[in-house]
């Protein structure tokens, strides 16, 4: 059957037009997204599932002829980088003149991979060892019963995850596992990355992809370069930050505050950046000279001793307070730290996985180098120690409101731990070290997974607690431009009312001009039972149901552990509830949302 | 009665009007959780409510730039009618002011206590508390009649019991009808279901009185009310030990405000004498009069010495006679001899006890040394008797028999706070308002700063060896004069943060204003013109004469007409 007779066959005139038109609008990224789109809803869209499979743009991404090997190129991300990875992959296939496809796990049918002939699957891993709720599907069906057989199947995977966390790059491993236990074949072996990922994961697209095309017989096109030698050309990345002067710098906290929370505001006028509501801002602490000459001195270090930092030759002192991370244990670390120690006690905690994980929580290099003394191997030290990172912080301001500002809003972690006090690296190099006119090393960092609805008449419910309301802050600066935003509701919760109330001000301003239409707010300490916003959403419950019937989008941003659980138990009881579903039900229409990309979450 | 609506008349008279018996939006304001305020509107009515929003003043700018509003907060009082509290009622306020309010109580200069720091969040609950005390706050501020202020004049109990009576029917007679009050803050319900029965104030109406209105009883010798600083005054007359009637006074207020010439303090004029049983139709034709013929253009002259000024006394006579029916007598002679309390054990009628406890500007609180909110509040357990607050800010704990004297004394002694503690009779007879830091009319600090003035008089005293020598001095950091300072000997009314107006010449028993001796002044201008004058009264003064009568004799300062 030919396009033309599908369409009549199936739809009526108008409808053909309309089908015709945007068929030929779309992109081919989007016409991939609509077909697994339709693939996922059920078999009767059949019919326009025929009309793009014969679509020629589709699948022939950067075209090299009809013999080109077909690389589909799967990501599943919560933060973004996966997908960053997944771009840097395809353009390196495709100026290899490979036929790379970029799919998202949220999007991609996982029925179709039987049909794969080449597979990459990027995937990052959630905190306590999950799948991204975008890979969920897509990692239960590889698990399930129904997982059918991969012979013919070549395959790699790049897992990404945080090494301080117990279960680093679970899924990735998992994912990799199990293709291989389902008859694929590896084409590469799989790259466990960590927070500093991009240079080594540009490495592994670059040989291996290489690899790839040569096995594959194709020729390179003109201009297929190293991922690294491209990335380069983008200004201002992790690895080349930009320098910005800080405007202006805030307390938000009133007097008589138990927390100290800053906002700032840098100014990157003239530098090009540009960024999107829901971006997070990457920014470059530095570890305070009291920790380091503390280290120095109980480690017995020599601190003018060099040290090679990626290419570059250190002061051992400059290398500890620039490069290394020696404010938070990781499980490497201390698992190579235990094979210096010889301590009977440090291999037991080691060996005890819940142990293990308590050992790490709250403690420091300075703990460690405490509690087991060892003669230490400077070599080995420096090999283990991960390498500094920058913190991200979800931008406070919106960029078409402030096109020559950027805004966070940092909380300074402070906690006492062995009696000593420990500081967050960033957030305390920021509230210590930083004024007015102070530069700092800053980066946009990208977070698709976080995005206002694309049409502003929609309505949006915003969920934040502490500095997980800074987002909103940019949401309703930017909805504040529109002429036919849609209503919009805040719940935000922190401690204290009179002190901790952070941007009152402007959430005044913004409800009095009717950007912001509701706000509920719930400050845990001001009473003697805790109230959080979960409590606030069921108290609203009706209404909340309302608006997510109307199709609102629901947004949820701030502390992993202490909120966002308790935040999806009281959506799915909302939905339970106002809306008279059925507890799985409910759990059904939540997942729903979250496949529409209505629920969305920036949580740290 | 009129509502002058042919005129144009002050933005609050709107409110008012438009308020629906004092309703406005409030309750609605009170759900908003966005806010610790009030709508502006509301916060008029919130007066009457006995409620005034305030804001921490020295942290507005600050926060301002923290991107969180003022810090508000609420400041409550609390009426006591002729200033008498039970025990029971005492340790409530006692353990209100630690669970909503700033952990201290203030004693007011109308027999009044004040909570401070109260925020939006706890107001309505902090409100039902205190009315569970079967104290309210209703009218304790706002355009209607404030808290009657009666001596508690320990010397003579058996009258003191009839004017204390007569201040409560005089409380009661002249209380709002609103039921907006119970409505808002103790949720209670309009009786009758069917259609909302509309309020009805018969005797202020719908726009209540263009300004507040204040009354205060006394009993010679003491006028420890300052009667003559109010709207109405009372004086009892005894006969035999018996009370027969009063003396009544009209026309006096301390407010005014710099700049504007048409306002200043003036003393009540004395109308006549009227038998006790006619008293209280002789009150409420004076506050009718008032009503329907107060300025409601300009609130700045809308209160009743500025009627009768513009009337003239003698119509203000003639217009009581016509509308009460009643013919006034002559005044009957009085003596008062002092405005200021009688300290430490005091013993009354029937044998019993009067305690009475210097408490520096009717602030009770802890502090490293004196413990004296924890003493109150002992003493509160095991008092059977009564508390009294004085105009001077003072509280008296009354009629105690021997044994509850021997465990007080203990308690007393226990958190160290004793009779006089040490103070000087000077600071035994000074008084300042809240002003800085929350008073919202405030320009300068006065409670919170006078006590570290009074050392350096103290000294200045000691010098010239007048430390037993008692002269009022008043302190209030703005011009509305609620610590009455124009009735001081030595008066300070604030103009700007350190900066002061200085007053001199009042009478020590409250009967002459003082007169403004010099402008604008720092404390060293003040410690230094105040050396200079005590010299001269330790040499040159007559036997037994006050300081405020001495700088006038000498003519430091001339009294003139105003």
């Amino acid at each position: 059957m030919d396009s033309k007779t599908i369409l009549a066959n199936n739809f009526d005139g108008a409808q053909q037009e309309l089908l015709s038109k945007l068929l030929t609008s779309l992109n081919t990224e989007q016409k991939v997204w609509l077909g697994g789109y339709l693939s996922g809803i059920n078999e009767s869209t059949g019919a326009l599932l025929q009309l793009l499979a014969q679509d020629k743009s589709i699948g022939t991404l950067a075209q090299t002829g009809t013999d080109a090997p077909q690389l589909t190129i799967l990501f599943g991300t919560r933060t973004g980088n996966a997908q960053k990875i997944a771009k840097w992959a395809q353009s390196k296939a495709n100026g290899l003149g490979v036929n790379a496809n970029l799919v998202s796990l949220n999007d991609y049918n996982p029925k179709q991979i039987k049909k794969e002939k080449n597979l990459i699957v990027i995937v990052s891993t959630d905190g306590e060892g999950e799948a991204p709720v975008s890979a969920e599907e897509f990692y239960n069906y590889l698990h399930s019963k129904k997982a059918p057989k991969l012979e013919g199947v070549n395959y790699a995977v790049i897992a990404l995850g945080d090494s301080s966390y117990q279960f680093f790059c679970k899924t990735g491993k998992d994912i990799d596992e199990k293709l291989a236990e389902l008859g694929g074949e590896r084409f590469a072996e799989r790259i466990d990355l960590d927070l500093d990922f991009d240079e080594p994961s540009k490495e592994w697209i670059d040989v291996n992809l290489e690899k790839f095309a040569e096995e594959n017989k194709v020729a390179p096109q003109n201009g297929a370069t190293s991922v690294i030698a491209n990335a380069q050309a983008i200004e201002y990345t992790q690895e080349s930050p930009y320098d910005a002067v800080v405007l202006d710098k805030i307390l938000l906290n009133g007097r008589g505050s138990s927390k100290e929370t800053h906002h700032y505001e840098f100014s990157i006028e003239d530098s090009g950046i540009t960024y999107t509501p829901g971006d997070a801002l990457g920014v470059f602490g530095f570890n305070d000279q009291s920790l380091v000459n503390k280290v120095i001195e109980i480690a017995k270090l020599n601190e003018s001793d060099r040290i090679m930092v990626g290419n570059k030759e250190k002061t051992l002192r400059d290398a500890l307070t620039y490069n290394y991370e020696i404010t938070r244990l990781t499980p490497p670390l201390l698992k190579a730290y235990a094979g210096l120690a010889q301590s009977k006690k440090l291999d037991q905690i080691i060996g005890d996985q819940s142990e293990f994980e308590k050992y790490l929580w709250g403690r420091d290099l300075i703990d460690l180098l405490e509690e087991f003394p060892v003669n230490l191997d400077q070599k080995l030290l420096f090999e283990t120690l991960r390498k500094l990172q920058p913190r991200l912080y979800s931008i406070a301001s919106s960029y078409n409101a402030n096109p020559d500002e950027v805004h966070i809003t940092v909380a300074s972690v402070k906690y006492q731990h062995n009696k000593r006090l420990h500081q967050g690296v960033c957030s305390n190099y920021l509230a210590n070290h930083v004024d007015d006119d102070t530069t700092v090393p800053i980066y946009i960092d990208e977070n698709i997974g976080f995005r206002l609805p694309n049409d502003p008449s929609t309505p949006i419910i915003m969920i934040g607690a502490g500095t997980g309301v800074a987002p909103y802050r940019a949401f309703l600066q930017e909805r504040e431009l529109s002429d036919n935003a849609g209503k919009s509701w805040l719940f935000f919760g922190e401690r204290n009312f009179t002190t901790d109330f952070m941007y009152q001000t402007e959430w005044q301003k913004f409800k009095k001009k009717g950007v912001l239409s509701n706000i509920d707010i719930a400050f845990s300490r001001d009473q003697k039972e805790k109230l959080y916003v979960q409590h606030k959403l069921i108290s609203q419950q009706k209404e909340v149901f309302n608006w997510l019937q109307e199709g609102a989008h629901v947004y949820l941003c701030g502390d992993k552990n202490a909120m966002a659980k308790d935040v999806k138990e009281a959506l799915i009881k909302v939905i339970e509830q106002a809306g008279g579903y059925k507890p799985d039900k409910a759990e059904e229409y939540f997942k729903q949302l979250r496949k529409q990309n209505r629920f969305q979450e920036d949580v740290y | 009665m009129s509502t002058t609506t042919d005129i144009k008349t002050s933005p609050v008279e709107t409110i008012k009007t438009d308020s629906n018996y004092l309703r406005g939006t409030i309750k609605e304001g009170l759900q908003d959780e966005l806010t610790g305020s009030l709508p502006a509107d509301d916060t008029q009515l919130t007066k009457f409510h006995g409620i005034y929003q305030q804001t921490a003043r020295d942290l507005d700018s600050e926060r301002k730039k923290q991107k969180l509003e003022p810090l508000y907060s609420f400041m409550i009082r609390v009426r006591v009618p002729g200033g008498i509290a039970s025990p029971e009622q005492y340790l409530e306020m006692d353990r209100l002011s630690d669970k909503y309010a700033n952990g201290t109580l203030k004693l007011t200069t109308r027999q009044a206590f004040q909570f401070h720091g109260v925020y939006k969040k706890v107001l309505k609950q902090h409100i039902k508390e205190i009315n569970n005390t079967l104290m309210d706050t209703i009218a304790a501020c706002g355009d209607v009649n404030r808290n009657v202020m009666c001596s508690p004049n320990p010397e003579v109990s058996s009258v003191h019991a009839e004017v204390f009576e007569f201040s409560k029917t005089i409380s009661d007679h002249l209380t709002p009808n609103t039921t907006a009050y119970h409505e808002i803050w103790l949720d209670k319900q309009l009786v009758g279901g069917g259609e909302p029965v509309e309020d009805n104030e018969p005797i202020y109406g719908k726009t209540y009185l263009p300004r507040k209105f204040k009354i205060a009883i006394a009993v010679p010798p003491d006028n420890d009310t300052d009667i003559f600083t109010n709207d109405i005054g009372l004086i009892a007359i005894k006969e035999k030990g018996k009370l027969i009637g009063y003396n009544v006074v009209a026309g006096g207020g301390m407010g005014n405000t710099f700049g504007d010439e048409r306002t200043h303090p003036l003393l009540a004029h004395e109308i006549g004498y009227f038998k006790k049983e006619d008293t209280l139709t002789i009150i409420e034709e004076i506050v009718k009069i008032q009503r329907d013929n107060g300025n409601r253009e300009d609130r700045k002259i809308a209160r009743l010495k500025y009627t009768i000024e513009r009337k003239g006394i003698d119509w203000f006579k003639a217009e009581l006679e016509s509308r009460s029916g009643i013919k006034s007598q002559p005044v009957k002679s009085y003596n008062f001899t002092t405005t200021t309390d009688r300290y430490g054990w005091v013993k009354c009628e029937k044998s019993n006890w009067n305690y009475t406890l210097f408490v520096e500007h009717g602030r009770v609180k802890d502090t490293t040394k004196i413990k004296m909110k924890t003493a109150l509040a002992e003493i509160a357990k095991v008092h059977k008797g009564d508390f009294r607050l004085t105009a001077n800010q003072n509280i008296i704990i009354g009629n105690v028999n021997a044994s509850g004297k021997e465990k007080i004394t203990a308690i007393l002694e226990k958190y160290n706070v004793d009779a006089k503690n040490d103070f000087t009779p000077i600071r035994l007879s000074s008084l300042a308002c809240v002003a800085l830091n929350t008073c919202t009319l405030a320009h300068a600090e006065a409670e919170t700063y006078l006590p570290s003035l009074m050392d350096k008089f103290e000294k200045l005293l000691a010098k010239h060896k007048l430390s037993e020598q008692a002269i009022t001095i008043r302190m209030t950091g703005c011009p509305n004069g609620c610590a009455r300072p124009y009735n001081a000997e030595i008066g300070m009314v604030g103009r700007a943060p350190g900066v002061y107006n200085l007053y001199l010449g009042g009478s020590h028993i409250g009967k002459r204003l003082n007169v403004l001796y010099k402008e604008m002044l720092h404390e060293k201008d003040i410690l230094e013109e105040l050396d200079t004058i005590l010299e001269k009264y330790a040499k040159e003064r007559k036997e037994g004469e006050f300081f405020g009568d001495f700088v006038i004799r000498k003519g430091i300062v001339f009294v003139g007409e105003f």
